[in-house]
């Protein structure tokens, strides 16, 4: 899928946001960790029970019951490793020149797309929270609007308080041009 | 009593087939949801070497084994 196809004629990306970085990192992180674990658990007993496994190693049921657990384990993190990301990298906001879309995968087969016009939106505000959103300056973009939709929340992005001056600028700017644009579109 | 050895690659190929259909639907949210952009191919590229890689390593590993082989549980009398 390529994003112009989820524009309007006309229409352009302004701004185009994600989760911070440090999201993927964390989360890089917890599944390296989990790939690691196995191998550091192995070093582990060779160093400091080298008979246990001259012991049992060499019995071939546990030898092959060791095997397909460390090939079932290794194949799973990997699948939820790939699906964490997905869960990131299918989670995206944007605005354009004439809307705000926001794109959410929740899971596996649950994905919710909505979209407001800029000259609907009331009030635009960020939010950090935490000594690491602090530090990394990542945090919530909360954007009120007069739709069904009410409110639109940008997760997790980066400089959200200049991102939340950004799109108020975008939707004083449409509020004064919008009927403009209308009026040209219709001649 | 006796359990054939090949009872646990059963289980395992199971196993590994359901590991397999939740790959299939990453493989499908990827090319049906996410934006073409380098970033994406990439991860996804680097994603399959890996996928590949680890049941490369399981196939090699399933077919030196001699899965005739029993288990004896319990004890005779």
């Amino acid at each position: 899928m390529n994003i112009e196809s989820l524009l309007h004629p006309r229409e352009e990306v302004i701004i185009l946001l994600r989760r911070d970085k440090w999201v993927i990192f964390k989360m890089t992180m917890f599944y390296g960790i989990l790939l690691i674990v196995p191998i550091i658990l192995f070093v582990i007993i060779q160093t400091y029970a080298p008979e246990w496994i001259i012991e049992h190693w060499t019995d071939p049921f546990i030898k092959i019951v060791m095997a397909l657990s460390i090939s079932t384990y290794y194949l799973y993190v990997w699948v939820f490793f790939f699906q964490a990301w997905l869960d990131y990298y299918l989670d995206v906001w944007f605005v354009t020149n004439e809307r705000v879309v926001s794109i959410e995968q929740k899971g596996l087969f649950s994905r919710s797309i909505a979209e407001q016009k800029l000259y609907r939106i009331q009030d635009v505000f960020g939010e950090v929270h935490g000594i690491v959103a602090t530090l990394l300056d990542f945090g919530n973009v909360t954007i009120q609007t007069a739709g069904t939709n009410e409110y639109f929340i940008f997760k997790e992005i980066p400089n959200p308080h200049q991102v939340a001056r950004n799109i108020a600028k975008l939707a004083e700017w449409d509020k004064k041009n919008h009927h403009k644009n209308n009026a040209v579109e219709e001649i | 009593m006796q359990i054939p050895f090949h009872v646990f690659l059963i289980i395992y190929i199971i196993v590994t087939v359901i590991g397999l259909l939740f790959a299939g639907f990453n493989f499908y949210h990827v090319f049906r949801y996410a934006f073409r952009t380098a970033v994406s191919i990439i991860v996804t590229g680097f994603y399959t070497v890996g996928f590949i890689l680890i049941l490369g390593i399981s196939i090699v590993f399933i077919t030196r084994v001699d899965w005739s082989q029993t288990l004896t549980v319990g004890i005779g009398f």
